[in-house]
């Protein structure tokens, strides 16, 4: 997808002056994890999986003086900063709180990261699909974002990285609990693996609970919106898979690959149900988002994420031509609201954004069609 | 009328739910707050788990005779009290696990125990065949995509077999 004419935005917005961020010099693309095109990558949207790792000797993040966070820090970047060119540190405290809004968006700093105000930073990958985050909830925190069902890759493209991380630099480690972590449950191989996941056809015909008693027992955590009103949210689930100190990276890779064909197999099915006896109602729904998307002057995050939601389902049940899942991941992050406020100089309006988000959201769906 | 959970100034619109374990918990939120619910949540549940789980080991040991033995002496590294501990979800220092070793040991099972499952070698302990079906598509999965098609018939035929 082509990005719209920089010269029509800028007659609406006049606003508009070039605003140099330095995080948004540093991603000058859009991420790789974008590029899913399997059947499971419109159903687990992405794959994220991260190692925790602390220092030895030091105490954790949380229990730092500024000062002595900064010293980790310049110690993490001594020993990290020769390690490739095309990784670059961002300290977190010193950028304004929009472009570590935006960093949230692109999924490379955790929400909570960008709120807090001590010491902290990340080391960036060119490619946005690795980031290194120094100082969260542990000193060290690598994690990988993959389109799909993809856990082993993105294990066995962090493992590397992972290891030269603990040749440089002295990681806490017991031969009882592992690698040592902040937080108790994350002890093991302190691997965190999570899905996000779009299921409009279980959240659509009420099987969620299903899903999500089958899955309670392997102690996985589910978060979502639920139940009437929902879908303003566009149906979106995050799988998180639960304490693992018994396991070894191997078992963590099999169970969630396992959750994750189960995940993949229920929605799957919904959606053929839903195909099998199409509701007027939901062709209703999906033929009315795109006529809003193809004609808004105006649109409102929420809104754009629902409209999003039923597109990527007009998509997947062949009602919808014209768009793919690729295309409408990219306008998610073209739409965010810290990527719009930085693309209008920093500052702007919320009519203003809303206005710039419709903009930006016309044009390809312009391409698109509803038949069923 | 049921107000937001988190800003308690407009009225609650969606319910936000995070299921962890056998725990459900629902937050109240109105669509400006849920909003800022759709970025990807942190991938950190598991220390709400874990506080979680603490809090329901601590209820359900103080209604037992025996007092809990909870160390009063903090890390001496740190600083870090037990207490501390059982209240945040976080311990200090990798010290603190030394130091507290044995008042630590009954919170990892608590902790950890709800997922022990064995999957090593000669030792096969998934007890339900669905998991297993399951488990065995991910591995035909995995075959496919690595172009091994013997192995992929072979599972193939394990998967017929369990149907
Ligand atoms: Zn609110
Ligand atoms: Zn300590």
């Amino acid at each position: 997808m082509r990005a719209p004419p920089r010269k029509s935005v800028r007659s609406k917005h006049s606003r508009e002056k070039p605003y140099r961020a330095t995080v948004l010099s540093l991603l000058p693309r859009f991420p790789e994890w974008l590029a899913g095109k399997e059947l499971e990558s419109a159903i687990i949207l992405t794959t994220r999986l991260r190692f925790a790792r602390n220092l030895v000797g030091e105490r954790f993040p949380h229990r730092q003086s500024k000062a002595a966070r900064s010293k980790v820090i310049t110690k993490i970047r001594q020993s990290w900063e020769t390690f490739s060119n095309t990784v670059k540190f961002v300290a977190l405290d010193e950028i304004p709180a929009l472009e570590a809004g935006l960093l949230v968006e692109r999924r490379l700093i955790s929400p909570q990261m960008a709120q807090d105000t001590r010491p902290r930073g990340v080391f960036l990958w060119k490619e946005q699909d690795i980031s290194l985050m120094v100082c969260e909830e542990d000193h060290l925190r690598l994690a990988a974002i993959l389109p799909g069902l993809q856990p082993r890759k993105a294990y066995n493209l962090l493992k590397p990285i992972e290891e030269e991380l603990e040749r440089r630099l002295p990681v806490a480690y017991d031969s009882e609990q592992g690698y040592l972590t902040s937080c108790p449950a994350n002890l093991g191989e302190a691997i965190r693996i999570s899905f996000f996941c779009h299921l409009p056809g279980l959240a659509l015909t009420g099987e969620m609970e299903g899903l999500v008693h089958a899955v309670s027992d392997a102690g996985v955590t589910v978060r979502g919106f639920w139940g009437e009103g929902s879908e303003i949210l566009g149906n979106i689930f995050q799988f998180t898979d639960g304490p693992s100190l018994s396991l070894k990276s191997e078992e963590c890779l099999l169970r969630m690959e396992t959750l994750g064909g189960q995940i993949v197999e229920r929605e799957a099915m919904a959606r053929i149900k839903l195909q099998g006896k199409p509701s007027i109602a939901l062709q209703d729904k999906i033929a009315r988002g795109l006529a809003i998307l193809r004609a808004c002057r105006m649109l409102e995050a929420q809104e754009s994420l629902a409209l999003f939601s039923a597109m990527r389902l007009g998509v997947d049940l062949g009602w919808i031509e014209g768009i793919d899942h690729r295309t409408i991941s990219l306008l998610t992050l073209e739409t965010g609201p810290a990527f719009l406020t930085l693309s209008l100089g920093g500052k702007a309006e919320a009519s203003e954004l809303q206005t710039l988000r419709a903009h930006k959201v016309r044009k390809p769906f312009a391409k698109a069609s509803f038949h069923a | 009328m049921r107000m937001c959970e988190r800003c308690n100034e407009r009225p609650a619109s969606v319910e936000f739910v995070q299921i962890i374990g056998n725990v459900r918990r629902q937050t109240y939120l109105c669509r400006d707050c849920a909003l800022e619910h759709t970025v990807e949540g942190p991938i950190e549940t598991l220390r709400a788990f874990a506080q979680q789980v603490l809090q329901q080991w601590l209820a359900a040991a103080q209604k037992q005779e025996e007092p809990l033995a909870i160390p009063e002496v903090p890390c001496r590294e740190c600083g870090t009290t037990f207490q501390k501990f059982l209240e945040s979800g976080l311990l200090g220092c990798p010290v603190c696990y030394t130091e507290f070793h044995d008042a630590l040991k009954p919170v990892l099972r608590r902790l950890h125990g709800v997922t022990r499952v064995k999957v090593g070698e000669g030792e096969k302990e998934r007890e339900q065949p669905a998991i297993n079906r399951a488990e065995l598509q991910a591995e035909l999965h995995r075959a496919l995509a690595d172009e091994n098609y013997e192995l992929a018939a072979k599972i193939r035929d394990k998967l017929k077999q369990i149907e």
